[in-house]
């Protein structure tokens, strides 16, 4: 299979009665000259050589499940597979594109960069980076990072990492060499996705959401003020506060901002925006503020600026961007539309589409027209946010949210993953939806403030949200301390709530931590399928671990009346819970 | 100006202190301990905390004010001009509809890296602050030098762009006198709130 995947993916795509495989192409990496592109294809499992100019796929090469970027250095690429928990190495000379091996890195490897033979992975799962040899196919050191990191860049000097961790909600700067912590920079607030560093190594930029906690009706929405959109940089040299930019125009904001990328003579910077399904284009300089902002919609005067703020409309959802090596164009991945897409940056609209293959859109699946809706921030109040902005591919974004499925204002919950959702009925915290096409309804008119749905987008995003399971149980650094920690479970009385397989049940109990101002009464118990990935825990996101929630809040002695833990117990215990 | 009015209506919760106890101009102010809102450990600060200080800002602030919301960058600026010359800033919520949480939120989104205490002591009630923002500036010895908005701000339309209409900045001219041993020329000035 792994060495005749393209004939593969051609048989897959050619049975009479299947649509083609959908690419959906996610990570982006671009040939020193800019002629080629490799594309790692997250619906297809494998990796594509384009060529640019001529449009042709030279070539595609299977790799592990679910790539998620992809690098790119001399005639060696390197792609993260998310569900594989591994990097493949690939031999690359364009034409040519090879499958070289496989390492395993360590759990949900997302972001990678390159240099040389050495390949840096941010391992989110594990709160790590991986440092991967590629010519020994073998990981050489690890380190410690913030909670989830996603991406990471290298200075062009190569001595400085930058690494974005989206659930710390900072980024942090590492001594390449030696993997040693250099500073840190709080950006204050949630989604930090892909980091581009500027030619000269001063700065790392990403975007961001900014929260300002208040209750999802219009006006707060219209306002800014249930979440922004930011781009942001950190100075990466010495340490030094954050400085950002608003990006939302008022009344059209520019939601999902997952992609950004810098022009090589630093001037011009791309921001991808899925939800709203644009590349934005700005141009140097621009009014990035540290203390005392950014105000909570875009400068008035970079918004007329035509010059500094443009935007181009991609459709779809883009989610990777890349200049080419002479900063004329913008080559950007297009997850749903199958796509890569080239920007003429001079003249700001799209120059040429690659279609990398999959469904044509009357073909598409009701899930995959589901996908299509939950990536979609205009089904929100002036396209501000969208499903995934809260909900990060199915998962949780970790932040809280002051919707109104808990029927009041002003106790905000935190973001429910949805994984496993079809199956884990009833819905919400308090569980009071029983039918999970009416919570997506209700979550669309209350939580979006959009539209009334019609049924088939319901229909559609249930469809898409059964094909969302948990990850796969997470192999245990000491099998031992799980056991014991399931047999601490069992006794502790953990499963009269929280029942295999997925470790919930459909009732709802009262554990003393419910809020006055709710209109609701005790909560569901969330399935603990991949508890460990889902922090901060509890419903209003209260424990900042595992251990918190099980000595304070949710102790045995408060919820099931049985004796508190001991140490050796709670180590055990939480292994056990990180397993599942 | 619907802004304006929520604004004016929604004057500082005042808790009620003793009606002849209040800060005067030139003289001591009074000690204060009160809980950090932007930690999530329980963290308690005085005045006293930064009698080595040249001088203390106190900033009141709400996160519902749009006055405050116009300031911001303003504010942002005075913070990084005067953090470098060893003056701290306290930021002091006391909104009767604020809560620790969403003036947390905005302080965090703002980036003005400071902290920000919740006054439940009457605090506000003993500088006389009726609106937000207000600035208190505290000299070495603990005696209160200036009170009063930020800025001459003049501009009608000042929610949009209201930097080119500024002249003087209160505050920092009163800072800049304190650091300098000099007399505050404008030592209350009143506030847009």
């Amino acid at each position: 299979m792994r060495f005749l995947p393209l004939a593969a993916l051609v048989l897959l795509g050619s049975a009479p009665q299947d649509p083609p495989v959908d690419r959906s192409p996610h990570g982006l990496a671009l040939s020193a000259d800019g002629r080629w592109a490799l594309t790692a294809n997250a619906g297809s499992h494998s990796v594509s050589l384009v060529e640019l100019d001529s449009r042709k796929i030279a070539a595609e090469v299977a790799v592990g499940k679910r790539p998620f970027a992809i690098a790119w250095s001399g005639r060696r690429a390197v792609v993260t597979n998310l569900r594989d928990d591994s990097v493949t190495v690939l031999d690359v000379e364009p034409p040519r594109l090879e499958f070289a091996g496989d390492v395993s890195v360590g759990d949900e490897p997302r972001g990678v960069a390159i240099d040389g033979d050495r390949a840096f992975v941010a391992l989110s799962g594990d709160d790590a980076i991986a440092v991967v040899d590629l010519a020994a196919r073998k990981v050489v050191a690890r380190a410690a990072v913030g909670d989830e990191p996603w991406h990471v860049a290298l200075t062009p000097d190569r001595r400085r990492l930058a690494v974005t961790c989206a659930l710390s909600m900072d980024v942090r700067v590492l001594d390449a060499a030696k993997l040693e912590p250099l500073h840190t920079v709080r950006m204050r607030g949630h989604n930090l996705r892909q980091v581009a560093v500027s030619p000269d190594g001063a700065w790392a930029y990403a975007c961001n959401i900014a929260e300002r906690g208040a209750g999802t009706t219009k006006q707060n929405i219209d306002r800014g003020w249930v979440l922004g959109n930011r781009l942001s940089r950190v100075p990466l040299r010495e340490d030094g506060p954050r400085e950002a930019i608003a990006i939302d125009v008022r009344g059209e904001a520019s939601a999902d901002a997952d992609g950004v990328a810098v022009s090589p003579d630093g001037q011009q910077l791309a921001v991808a925006c899925g939800g709203s399904h644009e590349l934005l284009l700005l141009r140097q300089p621009l009014p990035f503020v540290a203390t005392g902002g950014p105000g909570d919609h875009i400068d008035p005067a970079l918004r007329r600026d035509a010059k500094r703020f443009r935007r181009v409309v991609l459709g779809g959802r883009p989610v990777a961007a890349a200049f080419t090596p002479d900063g004329r164009s913008v080559v950007v991945t297009n997850h749903l539309r199958n796509l890569l897409q080239v920007v003429d940056v001079e003249k700001g609209e799209v120059a040429r589409l690659i279609y990398l293959g999959g469904a044509e859109m009357a073909e598409r699946s009701p899930a995959r027209r589901g996908e299509w809706a939950f990536y979609d921030a205009s089904r929100s109040f002036h396209q501000w946010y969208s499903c995934h902005t809260c909900h990060t591919d199915g998962h949780t974004n970790g932040a809280s949210f002051d919707t109104l499925n808990d029927g009041a204002y002003g106790s905000a919950k935190k973001t429910l993953s949805l994984r496993g959702i079809a199956r884990t009925a009833p819905y919400t915290w308090h569980g009071w939806q029983k039918e999970l096409s009416a919570a997506v309804e209700h979550s669309l008119t209350t939580t979006l403030q959009g539209d009334p749905p019609k049924k088939e987008d319901v229909d559609a995003l249930v469809a898409f949200l059964s094909t969302l399971d948990f990850a796969p149980p997470r192999p245990a650094a000491d099998a031992e301390a799980v056991k014991r920690g399931e047999a601490v479970f069992k006794a502790k009385g953990c499963a009269a709530c929280h029942a295999p397989p997925d470790y919930t049940t459909a009732l709802v109990h009262e554990v003393g931590l419910e809020d006055a101002k709710d209109k609701y009464r005790g909560f569901n118990p969330p399935p603990l399928r991949g508890v460990g990935t889902r922090g901060p825990w509890l419903h209003d996101g209260r424990a900042k671990s595992l251990e918190e929630v099980l000595q304070k809040h949710h102790a045995p002695s408060r919820v099931t009346g049985k004796e508190d833990l001991t140490d050796a117990e709670l180590r055990d215990l939480v292994a056990f819970l990180k397993s599942i | 100006m619907i802004h304006m009015l929520t604004v004016a209506l929604l004057v500082v919760g005042l808790q009620d202190g003793k009606k002849d106890e209040r800060a005067k101009m030139d003289e001591p102010v009074k000690d204060f301990k009160l809980k950090d809102v932007m930690q999530d450990e329980e963290k308690f600060f005085s005045l006293s905390d930064y009698k080595d200080r040249k001088a203390v800002v106190l900033f009141f602030v709400s996160d519902k004010c749009a006055v405050t919301w116009a300031y911001e960058r303003r504010i942002g600026r005075l913070f990084e001009d005067f953090r470098k010359q060893d003056v701290a800033f306290l930021g002091i919520s006391s909104g009767a509809n604020d809560t620790p949480e969403q003036v947390r939120k905005y302080c965090e989104v703002k980036n003005f890296d400071l902290p920000v205490l919740f006054d439940d002591q009457g605090v506000a009630a003993y500088y006389d602050v009726r609106m937000t923002p207000i600035f208190c500036v505290i000299d070495k010895k603990g005696v209160l030098r200036f009170k009063g908005g930020l800025d001459d701000c003049q501009t009608r339309d000042r929610f949009r762009e209201p930097d080119e209409s500024v002249k003087t900045c209160y505050v920092g001219d009163a800072l800049k006198a304190v650091l300098d041993g000099k007399e505050v020329a404008t030592r209350e000035f009143a506030a847009y709130g």
